[in-house]
């Protein structure tokens, strides 16, 4: 449930981008997020530094630091793989209405499911 | 309450209080004017701060025992309080020029900075402006900051936001920026101004924000100069802003 309460708001269109971006190669650089997103849509580099901050605020990213020849950088990695952080998002929004509604929320729940 | 009506209502003390306040708001305002070197409108400021103090001084002194319902107890804080208020602009200045760096490095838990490159550049460059070589230090923050001392073991401090947004001669031109701070002695100036507003009750009325942005424009002339184009530092300045205004 604590782990799942991370990600109780939604995401924002860039966010889901940025993710989107990061799941199948798993350990990126902002810039290197920036360059892949600039083809698909109008974005600014610092854009990409704020929404990956805030995705590592929201413990959705982790980040390292990585000295290279050219400096330091973050290099930023999901904490979960796609489908486990839908997962979360959906155990979070169940426990959401079930926090909100009791048993009304899990009687429809069995009703809803159960016939299946 | 009457303790300050009796004392004011000596002609000579009256005299000292409106003399020292009116200088001392000259000594202030004077320390505003750009033409100056940032050591004359620091001395200017600290001079405006002891004049403040020379009436609080003759009142503590006029006073003491030979009121009555008042024990020694409030004889010995009168003599004190010159004492106290001084005492605290000089330590806060002392630690401001020893301490310092070592205290936001340890605020802010900043590493000593290893880019090699970097350090070659900042070290080149103090040398041919007479500087001693600054401590860099990098701070844990995606937040683009950079700010500096140039207290008695000058330090530049970056953070890990300005190397992920800014390319390396955007880096350079920041590095400038605060090389141009720390020859310009802006951090004092900076220093000096927030304790002004701090201790002295006239500040309030004297706009001070101009000798910060001064001190901003100055150290952004300097990157220019070196760099021998505005184009990194317009840059620079843009994506850090871009990300404040992005980050809301």
């Amino acid at each position: 449930m604590k782990e799942a309460a991370r990600f109780d708001e939604l995401l924002s269109p860039l966010e889901a981008d940025v993710l989107r971006v990061l799941w199948p190669d798993k350990q990126l650089k902002v810039r290197q997020i920036y360059d892949a997103l600039k083809h698909k849509r109008k974005v600014a580099l610092s854009s990409v530094a704020v929404i990956l901050d805030r995705l590592h605020e929201k413990n959705i990213v982790s980040r390292n630091v990585e000295t290279a020849r050219g400096g330091m950088r973050y290099i930023y990695f999901p904490k979960h793989d796609k489908k486990e952080f839908e997962k979360t998002v959906v155990e979070s929004a169940v426990n959401k209405l079930i926090d909100a509604f009791g048993p009304t929320a899990v009687s429809y729940f069995n009703e809803r499911f159960g016939k299946k | 309450m009457n303790l300050v009506v009796s004392f004011l209502a000596d002609p000579a003390y009256f005299a000292i209080t409106v003399g020292s306040l009116v200088i001392a708001t000259m000594l202030l305002l004077a320390s505003r004017n750009k033409q100056l070197s940032v050591t004359s409108r620091v001395f200017l400021i600290y001079a405006h701060i002891a004049l403040l103090i020379v009436p609080v001084a003759f009142f503590a002194y006029s006073s003491g025992c030979m009121i009555p319902a008042y024990d020694c107890n409030v004889k010995t804080l009168l003599y004190s309080l010159p004492f106290i208020i001084g005492g605290a602009v000089v330590a806060a200045g002392v630690i401001g020029y020893f301490a310092l760096p070592q205290l936001y490095r340890r605020r802010f838990s900043a590493k000593e900075l290893k880019n090699a490159e970097l350090r070659k550049f900042v070290s080149a460059h103090a040398r041919r402006m007479r500087l001693r070589t600054p401590s860099l230090f990098l701070l844990d923050t995606a937040t683009p900051v950079a700010f500096s001392f140039s207290s008695y073991k000058p330090a530049i401090f970056l953070s890990l936001g300005m190397f992920d947004v800014l390319s390396k001669k955007e880096i350079e031109s920041v590095v400038l920026h605060e090389l141009g701070h720390i020859k310009h002695r802006s951090p004092l100036m900076k220093f000096s101004t927030k304790l002004v507003k701090l201790v002295s009750p006239v500040a309030l009325f004297v706009p001070m924000q101009s000798n910060l942005s001064h001190e901003e424009c100055y150290a952004d002339a300097f990157a220019v100069k070196v760099q021998g184009t505005a184009k990194y530092v317009t840059s620079a300045r843009q994506k850090i802003e871009d990300f404040y205004a992005f980050q809301g």
